[in-house]
Formats: C-alpha cells, sequence, structure tokens
C-alpha cells in the first residue's frame, strides 16, 4: 500500500462550499507472506475503507495497492482470485446452505467438481463445518456463520486474506477459534491483514500493527517495537498515546 | 464476458428464488388460481342476484285498469300481481315508495281500441336502480309486446289481410364473424393487460431481491470481491429476474388457456363468449412477445433496483414505474389504436398492441420486426446501465451516489434535482387544466399565455423563492461563438430531416389526430393571422419560455446531481412527455437531447433559444406558405441538391458543436459549468 489516500465526496446538506471529507490521508505499509497484519483504531479511523481499497472494492483517490506484485486497480479479476475477504456481518446467502455457498464462490474462481468438493472436505475438517454443512445459513448460530464466512472467504485458497472486524460480533470463545484460524492459516504462507478495535486480539495474533487514526498511520511495528517507541507498559496505553497525539 | 461465471451466478440466485415461497407464490400458485377463482366468482354472484331476483313476488300499478290478456300473460306464476291506482300520480308515489315495482298507465278501454283502428299509447314506469323493477319492465313490454302481436293480426283478419300486409319490410343482421374471432377480438382487449401485468408484477420482487436486496444483507460486498465482472453479475441476476417473470407470464397464459379448453364443457353462451382459435404462427409470437415484456420489465426493474439505497426505496421508485408500464396496456382497450407509426417503438404500447393483434390472428411481421428490435434495444441499454451502477462503488457503500459527479465541487445556489421535479409536476398539472382552458377560449392569445404566464413566469418566480442564483440556474452567460454556429447551422437545417422523418411516419391524411393539428396549426398560422403575430407565438414564445424551463431550470439542476448524460436525457424525454402528444414523444425528445448538448457544451442559455426560435419559425413560415418541398413526400425520394446542402448545414453544427469545449468534469459550479 503507497500512498494510499481517499476523499469522499460532501454531503449536500452540508451546504454550498463544504470540502471534501478525507477517510484515509497517504496510508503506506506492507504485509510479507506469513505475516498477520493488524490495522488498529478507533472506529471512524479510517480501517474499513482501507480494508475496501486493498481488497478493490473502493478506488483510491490517490496512491495505490500492490498485491503478489501487481496494481489491484489495474487487472481487478486477477487481483480478487489471490484475494479471500470478509466482513463482521458475514456475508451468507441465508436461504443457501453453507455447502452451497462454498460450491458457488469455488465456481466462480472457475474450480471444478472435484476440487471444490476437496476443498469443502478439508475446510470443513479445518473449521469443523460438517454438522451444519448442509443447513440453511439462516438457521445457523453467530459462531457458526463465522465459521462458514471465513470458510467462504478460504475456499480459493488465496495468498492473502484480508477481514474487517471479524470478530466484533462473536462471544470469547468464537473470536478466540478465528484468532487461532488466523495463525494457522499464517503458518500456511497467507498474508493476512486485519482490522480491529480490540487491543487484545491485535496483541494476541498480529505479527505487526499499524496505528491509524483520523485517516492517517500513527505508527507501525512488532507490539514491542509500539512499546519501546510510546515508553508504554501496555498496548492499549501506547495506542492511547498515539491517538492522543496532535 | 465470461458465460459461465454469469451462469454460475444464475444458478444460485434460481435456488435463492426456488426457496423463497413468497415469490414462488406470486408467481406460479396466484396466476394459477386467479382466472379460474375470478371466473367462478363472477358466475357465481352474478347466479346468486339473478335468483333473487327473478323469485321475488313485484307488485305493479296499473291505472286505470288490468287488462285481462296481461294477466293471463304476466300473472302469478311470473311472481307479478296487479293493484289498480287511481290515476299516474298515486302509482309513481308508490313506486318511490319502493310499494310497487312498476306503474302501467293504459288508455282508457285498451281492449276495444284494439279492435278499431286506434293506436294506444301505453306508458311503463319503472326504477332503474332496482333489478326486481327492471325484471318487470321486461316483462310487461314483453307481455304488451305480445298483446300487440295479437291485436294486429286480429285487425288483418278482419279485414281479410296477410300477415305480411303489416310487414312490408324484415330486417336481419347476420354476424359473420365466427365464434372465436370474436373470442379473440374480447381476449385481444383484455389478455395483454393481464399478461404485461403478471411479467411486471414477476419481475418486481425479484428485482429488488437480487440487487438491493442482497445489498441490504450484506452479500454483496462479498460477491463484488469474486472473480466477476459487472456484466456478468448483471446478466447472471437479469437472467434470473427474466426468468421468474417469464414463469409468471407462462403460468398466466397456462392458466388463461385452461379457462378457454374448459368453455367446452360449459353452457353454448359462455361457450361462444370465451371461444379463442389461435393459429400456430401467432401462438409462437405471443410467446415472443410475452418474453420480450419479460426482458424488458426484468432489465428496467432491476436497473431501478440497483441504484435504490434500501429495498423500501427500491419499492417506492417502482411502483409508479411499474403503473407507468401498465398504463399504456389500457390504451389497447381503447378503438381506432393500431400499432402504427411511432407507436411501434413506445414500449409496452408497442408490445401490448402487437399482443392484441396477434391473439384477434393478424400477423404483420414488419410490426413483428419493429417491436423485437426496439425491445431488445431498450433492454441493452438498461442493462448496461445496471452494469455501469454495479461497476461504481456507491453500490458498496449504498448512498446512491452512481448519479452523482465525483470529486470535489463548489456548490452554486442552483435548486436540487428533487426541487426541480417537484416544480414540474406543479407547472404540468396547470398547464394541463389551465393551458387546455386557456387554448380553447383563443387558440393564440391562450398559446402565449401559456408560454409566459403558466412557464416562464413560474419558473422564474420557482428559482427567486428558492433564493437561486439566477445566472447560475438559467445559464445566463455569454456563449462561445462555436455555440452559436451550432445553434444558427443546425437551426436551420434540423427542420429538413424532421419533416422528411415525419412525412414518412405520419398517419394518414384521414386520421383524427392529424384532422385536428392540421386544424390548429391553420388556426395558428394561417394566412389571416400576421406573420409577426404566429412567429410570436410559435417561435419566440416557446423558444424563451420552454428553454427557460427546460434547459433552465430543469437542466442546470439536473446537472447539479447527474452525470451530464443522464441530465441531458432526462431533460430530452421530459421535453418530449410535456407536449402531451404520444406521437411526438420520440422527436421531440431527439430534439431535446441536441438543444441540452447545446446548453451543457456552451454553459449558456442562448444558443438553444436561438435553435429553438430559427426551428419553430422555419417551420412557421413553411406551413404559412405551404412551401412545396420537392422531395419532402412519403413517396419521393429527397433531392440530391438539397440532402447537399441540410447535410453541409447539419455537418457545420455538429463540427462547431463536438469541438466546442466541454465544461471541466470538475464542475466548478453547481450547474457542473460556467462560463463568467
Amino acid at each position: 500500500m503507497r500512498g494510499l489516500r481517499r476523499e469522499f465526496e460532501p454531503e449536500r446538506r452540508q451546504g454550498p462550499g463544504a470540502e471534501p471529507f478525507v477517510a484515509v490521508d497517504g496510508i503506506d505499509f506492507g504485509v510479507l507472506q506469513g505475516e498477520i497484519y493488524g490495522l488498529l483504531g478507533p472506529n471512524g479511523a479510517g480501517k474499513t475503507t482501507t480494508i475496501r481499497m486493498i481488497a478493490g472494492l473502493l478506488q483510491p483517490t490517490e496512491g495505490s495497492v500492490r498485491l503478489m506484485g501487481r496494481v489491484v486497480t489495474d487487472d481487478l479479476l486477477a487481483a480478487k482470485r489471490h484475494l479471500g475477504y470478509l466482513t463482521a456481518d458475514t456475508g451468507l446467502y441465508s436461504r443457501l446452505t453453507p455447502r452451497e455457498i462454498l460450491r458457488f464462490f469455488a465456481e466462480l474462481h472457475g474450480f471444478s467438481r472435484a476440487r471444490t468438493d476437496e476443498r469443502i472436505e478439508a475446510l470443513s475438517a479445518d473449521l469443523g463445518l460438517a454438522e451444519f454443512l448442509d443447513r440453511r445459513a439462516e438457521k445457523l448460530s453467530s459462531g457458526q456463520k463465522q465459521r462458514a464466512a471465513i470458510a467462504r472467504a478460504l475456499v480459493h485458497d488465496p495468498a492473502v486474506l484480508v477481514l474487517d472486524e471479524p470478530t466484533a460480533a462473536l462471544d470469547v470463545l468464537s473470536a478466540k477459534f478465528i484468532l487461532d484460524l488466523l495463525r494457522v492459516e499464517a503458518s500456511r504462507g497467507k498474508a493476512i491483514i486485519f482490522s480491529t478495535h480490540h487491543m487484545s486480539e491485535a496483541e494476541l495474533v498480529c505479527d505487526r500493527i499499524g496505528i491509524i487514526h483520523r485517516g492517517r498511520m500513527r505508527a507501525e511495528g512488532t507490539v514491542e517495537e509500539l512499546l519501546d517507541a510510546t515508553q508504554e507498559t501496555s498496548l492499549t496505553r501506547a495506542f492511547l498515546r498515539l491517538v492522543d497525539a496532535p | 464476458m465470461r458465460i459461465a461465471s454469469a451462469y454460475t451466478l444464475y444458478k444460485r440466485e434460481m435456488l435463492e428464488v426456488v426457496r423463497d415461497r413468497r415469490t414462488l407464490f406470486l408467481m406460479v400458485v396466484f396466476p394459477l388460481l386467479l382466472y379460474p377463482g375470478l371466473f367462478l366468482v363472477a358466475s357465481q354472484i352474478a347466479m346468486e342476484s339473478a335468483h333473487d331476483v327473478e323469485s321475488e313476488l313485484a307488485l305493479v300499478a296499473v291505472t286505470p285498469d288490468v287488462p285481462p290478456p296481461l294477466i293471463s300473460r304476466v300473472g302469478l306464476s311470473q311472481k307479478v300481481a296487479y293493484d289498480v291506482v287511481d290515476g299516474l300520480e298515486e302509482g309513481l308515489a308508490a313506486l318511490k315508495a319502493r310499494n310497487v315495482a312498476a306503474v302501467v298507465v293504459l288508455p282508457a278501454e285498451f281492449e276495444r281500441r284494439g279492435e278499431g283502428l286506434e293506436t294506444s299509447d301505453v306508458v311503463i314506469h319503472f326504477d332503474a336502480t332496482r333489478e326486481v323493477s327492471e325484471r318487470v319492465q321486461r316483462q310487461l313490454t314483453e307481455a304488451l309486446e305480445a298483446i300487440d302481436a295479437e291485436m294486429l293480426s286480429g285487425r288483418l283478419e278482419l279485414r281479410r289481410l296477410p300477415a305480411s300486409f303489416a310487414n312490408p319490410v324484415t330486417i336481419r343482421a347476420e354476424n359473420v364473424a365466427p365464434p372465436e374471432a370474436v373470442g379473440g377480438h374480447l381476449f385481444g382487449r383484455i389478455a395483454p393487460l393481464l399478461i404485461i401485468m403478471m411479467i411486471a408484477m414477476g419481475a418486481f420482487y425479484p428485482a429488488i431481491e437480487v440487487t438491493v436486496g442482497e445489498k441490504e444483507r450484506g452479500t454483496l460486498q462479498t460477491l463484488l470481491t469474486a472473480p466477476i465482472a459487472a456484466l456478468e453479475i448483471v446478466t447472471g441476476k437479469f437472467l434470473a429476474v427474466f426468468t421468474v417473470s417469464a414463469i409468471a407470464g407462462a403460468a398466466n397464459v397456462a392458466s388463461m388457456s385452461l379457462l378457454v379448453g374448459m368453455a367446452a364443457f360449459m353452457p353454448g353462451d359462455v361457450a361462444s363468449a370465451i371461444s379463442l382459435h389461435i393459429a400456430p404462427l401467432n401462438g409462437l409470437f405471443i410467446l415472443v412477445t410475452t418474453a420480450l415484456v419479460g426482458l424488458l420489465f426484468s432489465a428496467v426493474m432491476m436497473t431501478i433496483a440497483t441504484f435504490a439505497k434500501s429495498s423500501k426505496e427500491a419499492q417506492a421508485w417502482m411502483t409508479p414505474v411499474y403503473l407507468l408500464g401498465i398504463l399504456p396496456t389500457l390504451v389497447v382497450q381503447m378503438p381506432g389504436i393500431t400499432l402504427e407509426g411511432s407507436f411501434q417503438l413506445v414500449p409496452v404500447l408497442n408490445h401490448a398492441l402487437l399482443l392484441r393483434e396477434l391473439i384477434e390472428g393478424k400477423l404483420v411481421f414488419g410490426n413483428v420486426f419493429a417491436v423485437v428490435v426496439s425491445s431488445l434495444i431498450y433492454t441493452a441499454a438498461s442493462l448496461i446501465l445496471a452494469a455501469r451502477i454495479f461497476e461504481h462503488e456507491s453500490t458498496v457503500l449504498g448512498d446512491g451516489g452512481w448519479f452523482r459527479r465525483t470529486g470535489a465541487r463548489r456548490v452554486l445556489p442552483v435548486p436540487s434535482a428533487g426541487d426541480a421535479m417537484g416544480f414540474l409536476a406543479v407547472v404540468f398539472v396547470f398547464l394541463f387544466y389551465g393551458g387546455s382552458a386557456l387554448q380553447a377560449w383563443n387558440l393564440r392569445a391562450g398559446v402565449a399565455v401559456t408560454q409566459w404566464g403558466l412557464i416562464l413566469l413560474p419558473s422564474l418566480l420557482f428559482l427567486r423563492r428558492y433564493g437561486a442564483d439566477l445566472r447560475a440556474s438559467l445559464g445566463l452567460y455569454r456563449p462561445p461563438w462555436r455555440s452559436m454556429l451550432a445553434a444558427v447551422a443546425i437551426g436551420v437545417t434540423a427542420w429538413y430531416p424532421v419533416l422528411w422523418l415525419s412525412a414518412a411516419s405520419a398517419p394518414s391524411a384521414d386520421d383524427p389526430s392529424r384532422r385536428m393539428l392540421e386544424e390548429m396549426f391553420r388556426a395558428l398560422l394561417g394566412t389571416e393571422v400576421s406573420l409577426v403575430v404566429a412567429l410570436f407565438v410559435v417561435a419566440v414564445s416557446p423558444a424563451v419560455c420552454e428553454e427557460v424551463l427546460f434547459r433552465g431550470v430543469l437542466l442546470r439542476s439536473f446537472l447539479r446531481r447527474f452525470h451530464p448524460r443522464t441530465a441531458i436525457l432526462l431533460t430530452a424525454l421530459l421535453f418530449g412527455v410535456f407536449h402531451m402528444s404520444l406521437e411526438r414523444v420520440l422527436p421531440t425528445a431527439g430534439l431535446g437531447v441536441v438543444l441540452g448538448v447545446l446548453a451543457w457544451r456552451s454553459g449558456s442559455l442562448l444558443p438553444g433559444v436561438v435553435f429553438h426560435a430559427l426551428h419553430n419559425g422555419l417551420s412557421v413560415l413553411l406551413a404559412r406558405y405551404e412551401v412545396e418541398i420537392p422531395g419532402i413526400s412519403i413517396a419521393g425520394a429527397p433531392v440530391a441538391w438539397q440532402v447537399a446542402l441540410v447535410a453541409f448545414g447539419l455537418g457545420l453544427g455538429m463540427w462547431a458543436l463536438v469541438t466546442e469545449k466541454a465544461p471541466a468534469e470538475d464542475g466548478a459550479s453547481a450547474g457542473g459549468q460556467s462560463r463568467p
């Protein structure tokens, strides 16, 4: 991500002469294969806008996103083949079963039927989907839905996994399950970018953390590096110091 | 586009539809129940009420007395009893008080008069709002007619004359149309309405489900991160919506066919009323037309639903479109409307008229071709628009901002698009009632007062009340010379192709609408009217007033919200509709596009005014002096030198228009432009 900037048009009600709203203002960072990178910031910091630009859902006003060496906006379809994307609200088709949803996305990625079945088996084993694989999504619990949604994001075995507050709607146990899974996927060589406003989660799983506030990257590094830079004893304190800084 | 991706999406959409009971019920079960249900309920109600009316004993007041032949024909066994009253007044009072069902007034000595040579005047007073009264009136009329016939035959017998003496002429009307043609005529008027209504309804909910519904459920973002192009998404979804509406259409046709098939087992008069025979080729084209209606409604509904922010908003937008879409099918009920001229290109109306023709047993390949091609073009245009919306990131953001131009800009006080539309609606109502009344009072003065008083004045008052910047809202800037050149060059030449096109598509000389138009033209432009007045009424007034409203208030407001292309097209379409003539919608809208481009490119109102005045002014002169232009007729081909001259003029104008620098995209002003 190089020099990412995104402006939004002012609302009409803001009246004549309103300036555009800058959601993300010149963000730079990179994520390596096998690494979990956490975007940490309060609500409205610009995390979701950044994540959406990485996923190709929003165009940057300035700057660019490179994925596997290629600029995302140059060939969006090619970039999407390498990318798994997940949001807090799961994005499951309520009248379909997890198996049907996985099949649908695998087909969109051009998988054969045999390869699709193979992937579904593997994901089912990794994520414990077996008991609800053929139950309609509308009848699943929140935790089950999120597991099915992660399986959906992983079905094409992407090199990069982008998650926007994936644990926001989950209880502690379900959230831990997801975080553990991210570790496993990173160990398999995936680059993982994951946004959150929970310090403990970031501390638990992230190899490196970028702290965003008001659209700008305030600091970046490992937990230790952030603590050293701020001379604080906990990530929460370090975060507050960085966010409070003018 | 990859068909496989679109097909994968289509399969998923269909799986969801099949699992949605509400959609399934609406598209299959409802139509299958509707027609038999309607038929059963209607026939039951009719039979029940008929039975009640027939079995009720009716009292009839008679004055001065009841002739025995009447009692013998209509008596107690026919549920009629008589009461002699003293005069008409008493009888009418009883009828009004509902004590009797009818009053019969006979001349004194009714029977004796029958034997002589006099004519007896018998009056039956009845109450048409009471069914039993109507029944008695029928019974009495029949009985009195029989008495009349009997008396006549008595008179003839007495004078030894044959029965034919009283009947020098007998008249009989024979219907040569076979029962199935009568059925075709009947069905041809009802079926298009029902089929189109059901198809539109079939497309309504799925269109919302697959677009804004997916946005609301949060699955759209996920889909958009999959490697599938916008056009593939739109195609897959469109096919799913189309499938549902096609199944709805098929279920309707099947249900109606079943009912027609049942006619064979029904009593004779019912059977002949709904007997229908459709030739196989007509049947095939009925299916094709039905499919085209499905394609069009699916595409249009989906496009509208795509830019809505929520299902609720989508429904609010689609309901009027649905009603507007159904409206043309009502035109089919009117006599004398046929699939000719520009009607072939008016969507839905052309489908309804074609369906009627096909059901009535007609098959004109030219009409089928025109409807197929125009439908496919409208459908494709709508789908391309939907794909563009899907590509736009506002689809993800859900802020409905597709129409908004991106990038920062300064907002000048110009009315918002919504307010301008509201204002147009008010102006339209005033024009419809006020304008019509004024023009009925005095055509020339009425047209002038309508233009200045009902179009220009309200526009200026609206802008003033809005506190708008008058220069920016109307584009009161000095135009660049190229735009003026374009306005003059196109203004003096555009009448030629327009006239030639209208001559080719004009209704025949005896067509009532054409006669009305010609009469109006004569009244406005005839030589008894001074040239200055004619030019003022028909050229200058519309050029100033309509330009202020359309290329001023409307276009500048639309440019504030929409992409210039959308703003120009929308304004042109409203300009076409505003002329309140179905046949003139498309040609006028075409002219509106040129006027819109002129106003947008120049940033000024003036080129449009000049163009409009020149165009209308030349039409005035041509009509007034009835200039015969060789080649301007349906039969003759255009003359080469004229075409060359006109082509040069048009070419020059178009060159000037195209090479005119478009307003900067960053849009320095609310109107998207300014030329201070």
